[in-house]
């Protein structure tokens, strides 16, 4: 028999056993925003893992991707977990599929503010970054002090905004939908600011780090960011600063959620329980620099003024994820210019 | 030994613009590997100093060392059955005699032509919706669909290169040996498949090279246990700017010269 | 010496031919025709945006071809298409000529120059691009220096950038369907159109050219359909501003979740691509039937 044809069995069999895995005991696939494993993997990961044998397989993805990957498994889910943005995984829930939680499975829930609470029965906000202005100190020598601020002609050329491939491009559409007299459900405002913003934009774009590398690097002047990412770029030796604007911060924000039918559920719940648990969220805002819904957190006088949790601003999540699709188009075509 | 008798000017003129097209092909490879050895993570020119740390940074990084791994595999796997799939349709329809052949071969060769993320799309939901109900096993997350998926846009390459070869090789030489007694198997194994040598090595290395950089269906199929080096590489730069997967990429690129040099000497794939 | 010539003669007889296609067919079937299937039924649902994938059969996501929005981005992929499919016929025909003609460590070397790049994902090799036409890339740095401009030139977010990522990308693919058939044209017939008088270049013009016609279009046909599907190199050098098709149905696939839209405007660039194949193929056909000079 030639050579080749006998290696077509043990071909046969390698490739047979690539195939369906036999879910492990423990483990626990995550879905998670790419620019984000990092954190994972050093602040939350590791406590849970000391509290069981656990192993965790993390994916990144973002959460379009998630909600699309959700969507196309339904019954037979390979993901178990989320860390999702809340809007997408209100959509989600509304389809039903991510399960539903309570206190008697998480015990945690107690502490957690009632504003952050999902009012379809799925796990809570666990933590909103706050979205503040990233500028390059040494370009911007008068910073923008609100998102009114941002449409003065001084900083012609210098923003660098988002387009709707970022969750940052509807928040941008809203903010100016606000100033110019509309909100969630009364858009067409908002594309009209939107379009005066465009001779001071640097550009749209989907890529957060990105749009922090130009300012970082001095190319652009302002864009959107996170008060953790400013650390970061300043560790870095940046020229840069963070401030909150006078409207308040956008609170963006986000959850671990169980996709439902999971084959993990048990492990899942335990862990979105262990996230809300005081000992993760104080280590979530001192850390990572997040608001966090946890009652009892106690914020480290030093960290305060990166934390606004005073100062943050909620926007309608709910409208925004059901109009996303339909402001994307409109965006694409009016905005950008199809 | 040049054998286009042309004037000295007219040579030296070809030349330049030969070297000129090169450095514009070589432009992007040649800078990533620049870039990996950059001691800043802004790109400097004159270079600022030279450093080997982002490839020490790249043993750090699994997700991208998976990913080479991976890429490998699935590459490996995709090409050794496009071969399979491939050599035996590639001499049907050249040395077959059906009616329709040209349809076939239309057919055959269509994956080429389309779009990865809208085969992706398809084939993701076609296991999903059909596939997975029918064996009740749950393939979404396995390595079967990338292979599938990988599959598909292989063996198109395999195809087309053993066709070429087998139609500049001449019938008569096959004819002659079952003239001489040898089983149409005899006369394929003995006769016809060292003359098209050439078409399956390079068969094999475009299936390898396409499999191993696709990113479109790599992307879609991506789960834990499935990332495939380009997607890897996807998510890094999303996350970090700085020349880590430069370094990954260099790596890639010799090992790659190797492999092409090797190729050309013992299979000489350009006749 | 062999001119161009396609077999028609065969050996194998009709059930030994069906027996060796089968393999091939069934797996096709499964994977390539399904799907599509799959696509068609997909964009028969109603479109809007979060679409659900139940419904109604009807042709509502067909009405966005009447869309102009829709119309520009067609036409704006179509475009890059061309105008790459242009630049890697000019940019490889030299270095196919050159590869074919030499001998030694410099064809191999050339050859090593041509193919290696196609190993390199095509993530990293526009990345490459990325650090060579940013405002602080390579070629901004140097124009600024030498002092020929003062501020950065804008290259990237263009269509200029995406096509000279797109034409870089897909050379190689050029320049081995050009050196395929010029291997087999014989070089004593471009000698004797220069025994007869001939210069270099109308020799090239008048006897290698019109012999290498199908090659030159089986490689055109090629880069064209490869361009027109193309995702990461629009979206790298690109930017928000030069969408093309496939980022398009990206779009309607993840943000918008109008799966029937993306289904649509995906057997759009289908019917697109397979027509052009379609006219290619009768032209190549016709230039092989030329089977003298």
């Amino acid at each position: 028999m030639p050579k080749y044809l006998q290696c077509l069995p043990l071909l046969v069999l390698i490739v047979t056993s690539c195939g369906p895995p036999t879910s492990l005991d423990n483990t626990l696939t995550v879905a998670l925003p790419p620019g984000r494993i990092d954190d994972f993997n050093r602040v939350i990961a590791p406590g849970f893992k000391a509290l069981s044998d656990v192993s965790i397989t993390v994916i990144g993805m973002r959460s379009a991707d998630q909600v699309a990957r959700v969507r196309i498994e339904q019954d037979r889910p390979t993901l178990d977990l989320l860390w999702i943005d809340f809007a997408e995984a209100q959509l989600l829930a509304r389809e039903g599929l991510l399960a539903k939680v309570s206190e008697r499975e998480l015990p945690n829930l107690r502490d957690i503010r009632e504003e952050a609470k999902s009012t379809l029965g799925v796990a809570p906000i666990t933590f909103s970054s706050a979205l503040g202005f990233l500028y390059n100190s040494t370009r911007i020598k008068h910073p923008p002090r609100s998102w009114a601020d941002l449409w003065n002609s001084r900083f012609e050329g210098e923003l660098a905004l988002f387009d709707f491939g970022s969750s940052l491009g509807p928040v941008t559409l809203v903010m100016a939908a606000r100033l110019n007299g509309g909100n969630e459900t009364n858009i067409d405002p908002g594309f009209e600011k939107l379009l005066q913003l465009k001779s001071n934009t640097f550009g749209f774009r989907t890529s957060g780090p990105e749009n922090n590398k130009f300012v970082a690097q001095g190319e652009a002047g302002v864009t959107l960011a996170l008060a953790s990412q400013t650390r970061e770029l300043k560790a870095a030796g940046a020229t840069v600063e963070w401030i909150v604007p006078a409207e308040g911060a956008v609170a963006l924000p986000q959850g671990f959620q169980i996709v439902a039918g999971s084959q993990q559920g048990t492990l899942a719940q335990a862990f979105v329980n262990y996230v809300l648990s005081l000992e993760v969220q104080q280590r979530l805002a001192n850390d990572l620099l997040m608001v966090v819904p946890n009652r009892k957190v106690v914020l480290d006088p030093a960290i305060a003024p990166f934390v606004p949790l005073d100062n943050i601003l909620y926007l309608d999540i709910e409208t925004i994820g059901m109009r996303r699709g339909e402001w994307t188009n409109r965006f694409n075509r009016e905005i950008l210019g199809g | 030994m040049m054998r286009w008798a042309s004037g000295e000017i007219g040579r030296v003129v070809f030349q330049l613009l030969v070297i000129g097209i090169f450095v514009f092909l070589l432009a992007a490879p040649i800078i990533v590997v620049y870039y990996s050895f950059s001691p800043t993570v802004a790109l400097r020119f004159p270079p600022d100093g030279f450093t080997w740390r982002w490839y020490l940074n790249v043993l750090d990084q699994p997700r991208l060392l998976n990913g080479v791994w991976q890429s490998g595999v699935i590459a490996g796997l995709a090409t050794m059955f496009a071969l399979l799939l491939g050599v035996p349709t590639a001499y049907a329809l050249t040395r077959g005699t059906i009616r329709g052949r040209r349809a076939l071969e239309t057919f055959f060769l269509s994956p080429l032509i389309l779009p990865g993320l809208v085969l992706a799309i398809g084939i993701l939901m076609f296991i999903v919706v059909i596939v997975q109900p029918l064996v009740d096993v749950t393939l979404v997350g396995t390595l079967l669909p990338l292979l599938a998926a990988h599959l598909i846009v292989t063996v198109p390459w395999v195809i087309r290169t053993v066709m070429s070869s087998l139609n500049t090789t001449d019938v008569a030489i096959e004819e002659a040996a079952r003239g001489l007694g040898a089983t149409p198997l005899q006369a394929f194994w003995l006769v016809t498949l060292p003359s098209i040598k050439p078409g399956i090595v390079a068969g094999a290395l475009f299936a390898f090279i396409v499999s191993f950089g696709n990113f479109a269906l790599s992307l879609f199929f991506a789960s834990g246990r499935v990332t495939t080096l380009p997607v890897a590489i996807f998510e890094y730069v999303d996350r970090f700017q700085d020349p880590t997967v430069a370094a990954i990429s260099t790596i890639v690129i010799g090992l790659t010269m190797v492999l092409v040099l090797l190729g050309d000497r013992f299979a000489k794939i350009w006749n | 010496m062999h001119l161009i010539r396609h077999h028609d003669v065969g050996i194998l007889d009709n059930r030994r031919t069906l027996f060796l296609l089968a393999p091939a067919a069934f797996v096709f079937l499964v994977l390539l025709v399904s799907p599509i299937i799959f696509l068609i039924h997909l964009s028969l649902l109603p479109s809007m945006p979060n679409a659900p994938l139940t419904g109604p059969i009807g042709f509502s996501g067909y009405a966005a071809l009447g869309d102009s929005y829709h119309h520009s981005i067609l036409w704006r992929t179509i475009r890059i298409s061309g105008i790459t499919t242009l630049g890697c016929l000019l940019l490889g025909y030299p270095i196919a000529l050159s590869i074919i003609r030499s001998r030694g460590w410099w064809r191999s070397a050339q050859i090593v120059f041509v193919v290696t790049p196609l190993f390199v994902s095509i993530v990293v090799r526009t990345y490459g691009w990325v650090l060579l036409l940013g405002n602080r890339g390579l070629i901004n740095g140097l124009l600024v220096s030498v002092g020929f401009r003062d501020q950065p030139v804008r290259l990237l977010g263009t269509e200029v950038a995406v096509v000279v990522g797109l034409v870089e990308a897909l050379l190689p693919f050029m320049v081995l369907s050009l050196s395929a058939v010029l291997g087999r044209i014989d070089s004593t017939l471009e000698e004797a159109a220069r025994g007869l008088g001939a210069s270099p270049i109308g020799a090239f013009l008048t006897v290698t050219l019109p012999l290498s016609l199908p090659g030159a279009l089986a490689g055109c046909l090629l880069v064209f359909m490869v361009s027109m599907g193309s995702y990461v190199t629009p979206a790298l050098l690109g930017g928000s501003e030069v969408r093309v098709m496939v980022i398009e149905i990206y779009t309607q696939l993840t943000t918008v979740f109008n799966w029937p839209l993306a289904a649509v405007l995906s057997l759009t660039l289908l019917a697109v691509s397979l027509t052009v194949a379609g006219l290619a193929s009768r032209l190549i056909r016709t230039e092989r039937g030329r089977k003298t000079v």
